[in-house]
């Protein structure tokens, strides 16, 4: 059990070693630097005499001009300190600040919107693999079977539009509406009022189209579990149906699904980054989105850092959970 | 056991329909361009913003770009990279995943490293670092990389084909028949892969259109030369054009994406089925049916039931023209046919046939446990007089385990492997004879385990943590918790080596005796049943051909099969010639009119193979269902001579025959 | 006289995940003589090590000790051409008549990649030839088999197809892996009678491994029975079955269930009367079988017993027969019966 611990967070401090590494190294065997091509850009705009020393300039500011080696080392000792360096555009803004802004409303936004789906989505999934519900339930599957393939991110035009644009009851944008908050005398109750509504739609677009997948799933795994000799020998008992259906099939139907959603938490910080981008929500995914287009380099690959960081650390958390729930699994 | 290939399937509907979306979008986009004039309408020559009309059907965007055309060009462009992608990255997959597969060891060992290794990378934010460093990156540089990163999906699948079907016993074969390792790969193990191929393929393409898709729309992709749906997604968002209540430059884009997917979508599932029949199940129409038809049934047997002839006294469980049908794509096969019998009290009866027979489905029917695919179609099932088809649903589930228990065939699988096994009897125990207290529940699990001689402490532990042995046991101490009168056991040792076999046996003898229940054992083995059973009932593609006393059936059985089945037994006794029984198992799906054994019958007469001989009793206390009867009393010697193949009667029968002949 | 096939003090052990070993084959010694055909059984219940003891015959597992040699080469010294011969002349026949076949061909392609690999054929008509001669051998008929898909065959057809390959392929030994243990027992008489036509007919010996020991008295004329590894008795199946002498094989025998009302089994008043209980809880690390043993002596916890033969074409593992004869050379075969 100790050893297993041991190996496992070896394992996942390595997974996070080589990732990190990769994505620090790889790209830069591309030729031309995000800083040259940045002040390119700016001497469009805004032509400087001395583009050369400018450049050095920027350069030095941001360690780009030592030896890829001393780079690597530089990236590592700052990362663990939290210190990722820069933002190219907003020059003397850190990427650590500006991701820890946006941080804790993409964990809310996405926390809560997963949880939603995975409730809901399981719920229904269960429903419609239980053979004693009602038949007409059938005509879901195919129903979730298209919006679980489709990728959900796109439905959020059609929400702005109809809630915000068309009907115009909800905010179609942004986090928190601070000039209504500070109307309002700044009270907490209006602040949790607005960030509500700002979250309204985009949770709304989570859920709506992100119970597909966790439904679908879920269905699958029950009717899986349903045609196990143990079911039938569990009727041949003479227990009750819902006993039958809770303790046996839900039960062990859920227990990879629970797998699944420990993985999607994991992804929260990535997955969400369309999503964020098209609600232009304040979180890390419209920071990125943000950074990409004004290839603001170092915010991008600080991001990167979070996102592996987070799924690294969601299947350290499989796997120590998993055996707590099923007691098949042990640590070895 | 049966392990059957089903018949390569029809085109499903889903796969046509996937096929028809995709073609449709193809073939829209390869037509439309003949009748638009391209530079015109992407150059941006229009006023911008105008609302869908005549001339610009969908209306145009801000910078004055025809959006229809867009749409036009922008639709293949998109397919084109998530199949570049796909080809890319599938083609990774499949070399990687048959090296390791079929080269374990060190390859395998070190494609699995960096396969596992890329896959804890999310494959988003390497890619936003990667791709964000390129100078207008071509989309082709892009896919690329895109499946650099997404091969590993389809390697681990493949890889995992590959192990399976590298196990075979065809691939032993092929080595034995002199091939070479390389020509095993292509000529036996490749052609088997090629299936999953193709659902991988669908599933790449869909995942490279998605990834491809995330990297264009949150502008990572040079947006002056190239064109696609991502893109238009990209200014739309880039231009506030939703906002603007620009429905009309959004909306199409958004359509055809979803439109693509649903096409892949329905493709692949569509091709899953295809290439794996089972999973198409019975049928759409007959899950269907199920409801009502059970419902039917139901009320068929309770209208029926008042009518009924009175119940046999002396019986404790009789069987009346049990019918069970399988619903199957290809139509309903006859599973168990009109088999009627009856139990008394404390006996213990065998049913016996060979797989396919209907012994399993019947003893599942008799609890009113079937499922569909099977359906009860008709017959009654007396419990005591009352009728285990007609009862309401609770009325029957209060009498299953406390009057008639089953102990399930394959009972390995039988116990909730995430359940302590003596919460599994306790959950019985409680629906049964409601709450008690934690001692007296105590005491009854463990007064269950001792009937079956397991140790109390079992209780506490999982079902993977016993042996074959003891979880049988732990199943039977389930079965008999409430002392039931009548226990169906259905092959409760089939797995089991011959020493536990018996030791399982005696204990369910011990205890048939100590409670006095009526035990119905089903199997395959006539030694078995010869050991344990009074009276054995044989099944013969769910048909009851021959029901006697176990000596009876045993020295001189009536029906030829039963007769030829006995025949066909190797003893201890003396060696004698094996007789097989000639021709195939009968296949239950169209059978003919007429006796089922007819085809491989010796004494077959032509009035066998047109009418279904009915149950005849040409002795005392036996049945037997064969036209010889009731023109004769006993059946005819066998034609030894013309069972066994010649070549293998050579140097075989004189030396036996005398012998075999003097037994009859 | 050459041997064709011999194991000399062969041994398997495994080691376990997580610490431990197990001696799935503890030091056999047999062999299969060249001119003298014969059948033997190789039989035991799950865990016996006979699955093993036919993978080390057949070069697919390596001996951790002893030796396994072929045509008098050591499997582990073998050139490619001798491997090649190997592989060629002793045939397996698995225990799953649907896995033996790819469900891509017909059935055919099993004997058509045979007699092209090993040059068997100079022209078509001649391959046919051979393939149908090889169905009449197995009792099959060419129309009712040939052309066909796998799943359009019985269970029995289908490996009696398989015996019939192993016979094109023209073996000195034919290994059968539990051939009738996933068939209908209504099919199974016509693929051992086959199994037996080629030992008489085509003087090819037949390794028969099995769980089975009616079957294997039916066909065979010599058996080893296995525990735990060891052979604990081995000799002509009409002594070994008709008179067991160790009490394993005494136990295992008593323990099939025989078609035959006139020994049935009777309930017991208590599991303890049950002779198939487990004993003692005892560790041994002399006879593997003691704690089982009704007869288990104090010797018997500490020392391995040797093979002794109390009388003539037998031999025994076990120290309650230690005042007969010694087999000295260990060779279990020696005490074979080639006379049925």
């Amino acid at each position: 059990m100790q050893r297993y611990l041991v190996r496992r967070i070896l394992q996942f401090f390595l997974i996070v070693f080589i990732a990190n590494s990769l994505t620090f190294i790889v790209p830069r065997l591309v030729p031309g630097d995000p800083i040259t091509e940045f002040l390119n850009n700016q001497q469009l705009l805004n032509p400087n005499p001395e583009f050369e020393t400018w450049v050095a300039d920027y350069k030095a500011k941001f360690g780009t001009d030592r030896p890829l080696w001393e780079q690597y080392l530089n990236f590592w000792a700052g990362a663990v300190r939290g210190d990722f360096g820069y933002s190219i555009i907003s020059f003397p803004q850190t990427v650590m600040h500006r991701i820890g802004v946006a941080l804790p409303w993409t964990i809310g936004l996405v926390s809560v919107g997963t949880l939603l789906a995975f409730l809901f989505g399981t719920s229904m999934g269960a429903l419609l693999g239980w053979p004693d519900s009602p038949q007409m339930f059938q005509w879901f599957v195919p129903v979730l079977m298209v919006i679980g393939g489709i990728p959900f991110w796109l439905f959020s035009f059609v929400v702005i539009w109809i809630f915000a644009v068309e009907l115009g009851i909800l905010p179609p944008a942004g986090g928190i509406n601070m000039l209504d908050v500070l109307i309002q005398g700044d009270t907490l109750q209006a602040r949790v009022v607005s960030i509500a509504q700002h979250a309204a739609l985009p949770i709304f677009v989570f859920v709506l189209f992100g119970v597909g997948g966790w439904g679908l799933t879920m269905r699958a795994n029950l009717i899986m579990t349903l045609g196990e000799d143990y079911i039938l020998f569990a009727h041949a008992k003479g227990l009750p149906e819902s006993r039958i259906f809770l303790r046996y099939g839900v039960r062990n139907a859920l227990l990879p699904v629970l797998t699944a959603l420990a993985m999607a938490i994991g992804g929260i910080i990535g997955g969400s980054t369309l999503l964020e981008t098209a609600f232009s929500y304040p979180g890390v995914g419209s920071v990125v989105g943000a950074a990409i287009q004004q290839r603001d380099y170092f915010v991008i690959s600080g991001a990167a850092f979070f996102m592996i960081l987070s799924s690294a650390l969601a299947l350290l958390l499989v796997d120590l959970m998993y055996p707590l729930i099923d007691p098949r699994v042990r640590y070895q | 056991m049966t392990k059957k290939r089903a018949k390569p399937s029809k085109l499903n509907t889903e796969l046509i329909l996937g096929a028809a979306i995709l073609g449709a979008i193809i073939l829209f986009s390869l037509i439309t361009p003949i009748f638009i004039d391209k530079d015109d309408s992407l150059l941006g020559k229009f006023p911008p913003n105008v609302k869908p009309n005549s001339v610009n059907l969908l209306g145009t965007d801000l910078q004055g770009r025809d959006i229809f055309t867009t749409l036009v060009y922008a639709a293949p462009q998109t397919l084109q990279v998530g199949v570049v992608t796909g080809l890319i990255s599938l083609s990774f997959g499949t070399l990687m995943g048959v090296l390791a597969g079929f080269f374990p060891g060190r390859i395998d060992d070190i494609v699995r490293f960096i396969s596992d290794g890329l896959v804890a990378i999310p494959a988003i934010a390497f890619l936003m670092v990667f791709v964000a460093r390129m100078q207008n990156p071509s989309i082709y540089v892009i896919a690329l990389s895109i499946a650099c990163l997404t091969w590993p999906g389809s390697a681990r699948a493949i890889r995992s084909q590959v192990l399976t079907l590298r196990e075979r016993q065809y691939i032993s074969i092929a080595r034995s028949n002199g091939q070479k390792e390389l020509e095993v790969l292509f000529r036996e193990v490749m052609p088997n892969v090629f299936p999953l191929l193709l659902a991988q393929f669908i599933g790449a393409v869909n995942g490279g259109i998605g990834t491809a898709m995330a990297l264009e729309v949150l502008g990572l992709v040079p947006t002056r030369r190239f064109l696609s749906l991502g893109l238009m997604i990209f200014w739309v968002q880039r231009m506030g054009g939703v906002l603007r209540g620009m429905w009309y430059w959004w909306g199409p884009p958004i359509l055809l994406i979803a439109l693509i997917f649903a096409g892949l979508l329905f493709l692949s599932s569509g091709m899953n089925v295809f290439v794996n029949p089972r999973l198409a199940g019975y049928g759409a129409a007959a899950k269907r049916r199920t409801a009502a038809r059970i419902k039917e049934f139901l009320a068929a047997r309770r209208a029926a039931a008042k009518g009924m002839e009175p119940p046999d006294e002396d019986a404790i469980l009789e069987v009346r023209n049990l019918n069970v049908v399988y619903e199957t794509v290809e139509g309903p096969v006859k599973a168990v046919n009109d088999v009627s019998f009856s139990i008394k009290p404390g006996e213990r009866m065998g049913l016996i046939g060979e797989s396919g027979s209907g012994k399993t489905t019947a003893a599942t029917a008799m609890m009113r446990l079937s499922r569909p695919p099977a359906f009860i179609t008709h017959g009654q099932v007396l419990l005591e007089g009352r009728d285990l088809m007609s009862i309401p649903d609770e009325e029957l589930r209060r009498l299953r385990l406390k009057e008639i228990a089953m102990v399930p065939q394959a009972s390995m699988n039988a116990l909730n492997p995430v359940m302590r096994i003596g919460d599994q009897i306790k959950d019985a125990l409680i629906v049964h004879e409601g709450r008690m207290s934690r001692a007296a529940m105590e005491k009854r699990i463990a007064e269950a385990f001792g009937m079956v001689d397991l140790p109390a402490d079992v209780g506490k532990q999982y079902p993977h943590q016993l042996s074959g042995g003891m979880k049988q046991r732990a199943t039977m101490a389930i079965a008999v918790a409430l002392r039931p009168k009548v226990i169906l056991a259905d092959e409760p040792t089939s797995a089991l080596d011959v020493v536990v076999q018996k030791r399982v046996m005696m204990t369910l003898m011990r205890l048939q005796r100590d409670l006095g229940a009526a035990v119905m054992l089903i199997g395959h083995d006539i030694g078995l049943m010869t050991q344990f059973v009074d009276n054995l009932g044989v099944l013969y593609a769910g048909r009851l051909v021959e029901w006697a006393p176990v000596e009876d059936i045993l020295n001189d059985a009536l029906h030829p099969y039963s007769r030829m089945l006995i025949e066909s037994l190797p003893t201890l006794t003396r060696k004698k010639a094996l007789i097989g029984i000639p021709g195939m198992p009968p296949q239950l799906l169209n059978l003919p009119p007429g006796c089922p054994f007819a085809p491989r019958c010796p004494f077959v007469m032509d009035r066998c193979r047109e009418e279904m001989p009915e149950v005849q009793s040409p002795q005392p206390g036996r049945q037997v269902a064969c036209h010889l009867y009731p023109s004769h009393t006993a059946l005819p010697p066998l034609p030894i001579r013309d069972l066994i193949p010649e070549v293998l009667a050579e140097g075989l029968v004189p030396q036996v025959l005398p012998d075999a002949v003097a037994g009859d | 006289m050459t041997k064709i096939l011999e194991t000399s003090q062969a041994t398997k052990i495994f080691k376990r995940r997580g610490g431990g070993e197990v001696i799935a084959v503890d030091n056999v010694t047999f062999s299969i003589e060249e001119g003298r055909a014969t059948t033997v059984a190789i039989a035991g219940e799950s865990g016996s090590g006979k699955s093993t003891l036919s993978l080390l015959l057949m070069g697919q597992h390596e001996p951790t000790s002893g030796s396994v040699r072929y045509m008098g080469t050591d499997l582990l010294e073998m050139n490619a051409r001798e491997k090649a011969q190997l592989r060629r002349e002793i045939q397996p026949i698995y225990q799953d008549p649907y896995g033996a076949y790819n469900p891509f061909y017909k059935v055919d392609h099993v004997m058509e990649m045979a007699i092209s690999h090993y040059k068997l054929a100079r022209s078509k008509a001649e391959a046919t030839e051979l393939v149908v001669d090889a169905l009449n051998a197995v009792g099959l008929r060419r129309d009712e088999t040939l052309g066909r898909y796998p799943f359009e065959l019985s269970g029995g057809q289908r490996q009696r197809l398989m015996v019939a390959r192993a016979l094109i392929c023209q073996p000195r030994i034919i290994m059968a892996d539990e051939p009738v243990s996933m068939v209908d027992a209504s099919l199974r008489a016509t693929i051992l009678s086959s199994l037996q036509a080629l030992n008489r007919q085509f003087g090819i010996s037949i390794l028969y491994i099995t769980h089975d020991l009616t079957t294997a008295y039916q066909i065979c004329s010599n058996i080893m029975i296995m525990y735990s590894g060891v052979v604990v008795e081995s000799g002509s199946v009409q002594q070994v079955i008709r008179e067991p002498k160790h009490p394993y094989t005494q136990l295992l025998i008593s323990s099939i269930p025989l078609p035959d009302t006139t020994t049935r089994w009777v309930s017991l008043d208590s599991a303890e009367e049950d002779p198939t209980m487990v004993r003692s809880s005892r560790e041994t690390t002399g006879c593997r079988f003691a704690p089982r043993c009704p007869h288990a002596l104090e010797m018997c916890w500490d020392s391995t017993p040797g093979l002794y033969m109390p009388d003539g074409n037998r031999a025994v593992t076990c120290f309650l027969y230690r005042d007969t004869p010694v087999l000295e050379s260990g060779d279990v075969s020696e005490v074979f019966d080639y006379a049925s």
